[in-house]
């Protein structure tokens, strides 16, 4: 496919969700809360597929094929463990989330916190982490995206000029009507993504498996575990954080104030299982037939994994070609924008509301958007630098994220601990996860990310007990 | 007879407020007890069982777990109260 193609595929698909964008608008109040949480007006289809398109990126079509093609079956385990995670979570979880929007209107998770341990600070610390933690995870969407674009175009559309289109869409379907543009967006891009997934998984079986069948035992040690990748430990260290994304990534979380009723919000939760049941086992065995067609001589052998879906594209006729590029590009776009949103409106209303009183509705929108161009610069030049795989990013962003699990859980179940409970959880777990990760370290053989669970559990534990039992924790319980 | 009435409702609220919150109390136990043997043969079964087996049987296994766990929450969702 050349240049020409591939840039009249993507101003397709820009026109075509920035005119649903555009319409979004007539949905929107002119409120900070209807921006970013629609004032608890999503139905059941549009929660769903907001959540879905959201939670599913670029890590998906570009991180788990090319994973799944380079270590086998257990990057299904791994991508299930997930989804079995979140789904549990869920279940706990999004009601009282739902039902604390509905009674004291918060907008976003940092405020949540902060009410419940009864400062500001929380907020303040929560927003920190979040935009510290999520660059990576932001910048792994922009690098699928120039990846998959280079991949379809033979190389003629450059990687720069492929992270400056993905961000300028990100951006702009963030700021024409806010959590409606996105929502929207992302029922559109929902749809392509998990339609498109389908479409490529039965032409790659018609191409490479209509003389015999897929024989998953041709992969020898890839189609069971443990392998040399997917030892049980690395299984353990990959797997707990991505278990508690639900509840540590503010982007999903702020979703959970969207649905319009209870009924909504249940079956928010079970359309995005079945969507996400769906879409996980497709996209990991488009990478398992890849590697069997490689074994057969069917396809070329790939050795950096990322680059498995861009070899896909370059061989895949124009047509779909163009479709997958597009899907691989509205996975990173509905991604990167819901956490624009989310980190913008934390940044308003988490930090500099308590810094400065009595801002103008005026200022707080322009430090929004300084915000947004900020964490957009941030992700560019992070993947600019190309610094590791897309899952590997991923997983570390949810690594970082993953102190807050313990005062999200005892949130609900604990009447003890304030606001150093919650800022020592935090600051401890971020040290512990940091230091960790760069000095690449497993004590006593033990994964990292259980080390971080474990020491920000016994932090908070700690700190809550000495802390003494707070006022505000029976709204919070019972909800 | 109203007098009786109207002293009678606050206790059956409460009466069954209690019973509700008891009854999605055992809700919520029976499903994070449910959810705990999902998770645990969910890493067990692959690393103990169908270690060094070749072929689909890791990847149904999978497959079919959490399609089983979304079944298994779909359920518990309906009956929420």
């Amino acid at each position: 496919m050349d240049a020409k193609l591939t840039y009249a595929a993507i101003a397709i698909f820009v026109l075509v969700g920035t005119g649903i964008a555009w319409l979004s608008k007539r949905f929107l109040h002119e409120d900070a809360r209807d921006f970013y949480a629609a004032s608890g007006r999503f139905g059941t289809v549009l929660a769903s597929l907001s959540y879905a398109a959201t939670t599913y990126s670029a890590f998906m079509f570009i991180g788990l094929v090319g994973m799944a093609y380079a270590t086998g079956v257990g990057t299904l385990g791994f991508e299930l463990v997930y989804f079995v995670g979140t789904l549990f979570l869920l279940y706990y979880i999004a009601p009282k989330y739902w039902s604390l929007h509905k009674k004291y209107g918060y907008v976003t998770p940092a405020e949540v916190l902060s009410a419940r341990y009864g400062s500001g600070g929380v907020g303040v610390a929560v927003t920190l982490l979040s935009l510290v933690a999520l660059i990576p995870y932001a910048a792994s969407q922009v690098i699928g995206v120039a990846v998959a674009s280079e991949g379809a175009s033979n190389g003629a559309v450059p990687f720069m000029t492929a992270v400056a289109i993905a961000m300028a869409v990100a951006l702009l379907w963030a700021a024409i009507a806010g959590i409606w543009s996105v929502g929207l967006t992302d029922v559109f891009q929902g749809i392509v993504m998990i339609c498109t997934g389908v479409i490529i998984v039965c032409f790659v079986y018609g191409q490479g498996f209509s003389q015999r069948p897929l024989d998953l035992a041709a992969l020898g040690n890839l189609s069971y575990v443990p392998s040399s990748t997917w030892t049980l430990a690395n299984f353990v260290n990959m797997t707990v954080p991505w278990f508690f994304f639900a509840i540590t990534n503010p982007q999903v979380v702020q979703r959970l104030f969207a649905p319009k009723t209870k009924e909504a919000q249940r079956g928010m939760t079970i359309w995005f299982g079945i969507y996400g049941l769906i879409f996980t086992v497709i996209v990991t065995l488009l990478g398992l037939m890849l590697r069997a067609m490689t074994v057969n001589g069917a396809f070329p052998l790939v050795a950096n994994r990322d680059a498995v879906t861009p070899t896909l594209l370059s061989t895949l006729p124009a047509w779909l070609s163009i479709l997958a590029l597009v899907a691989v590009i509205a996975a990173s776009v509905s991604t990167i924008d819901g956490i624009i949103l989310t980190l913008s409106s934390m940044t308003v209303r988490d930090v500099l509301r308590r810094y400065a009183k009595g801002v103008t509705q005026k200022t707080e929108i322009a430090v929004a958007r300084i915000t947004i161009i900020a964490m957009a610069v941030a992700c560019t030049l992070f993947a600019l630098s190309r610094p590791g795989f897309i899952v590997d990013l991923a997983v570390l962003s949810s690594s970082l994220l993953l102190p807050q699990v313990p005062i999200v859980i005892g949130m609900f179940l604990w009447s003890r601990g304030g606001k150093w409970t919650a800022v020592t959880t935090i600051v401890a777990g971020f040290a512990v996860a940091l230091s960790l990760y760069l000095l690449q370290a497993s004590p006593l053989g033990i994964p990292p990310n259980v080390w971080t669970l474990v020491a920000s559990t016994l932090v908070y534990i700690a700190v809550a007990a000495i802390e003494g039992k707070s006022d505000d924790a029976t709204k919070f319980i019972e909800a | 007879m109203n007098a009786l009435r109207s002293f009678a409702c606050p206790y059956d609220n409460i009466y069954l407020n209690t019973y509700i919150l008891s009854k999605n109390m055992r809700k919520g136990a029976a499903f994070f007890a449910i959810s705990a043997v999902f998770v645990a043969v969910m890493y067990a079964v692959p690393y103990g069982i169908l270690t060094n087996v070749q072929g689909w049987a890791t990847f149904a296994f999978w497959t079919a777990a959490a399609f089983a766990y979304l079944i298994v929450v779909a359920i518990f969702m309906r009956r929420m109260d």
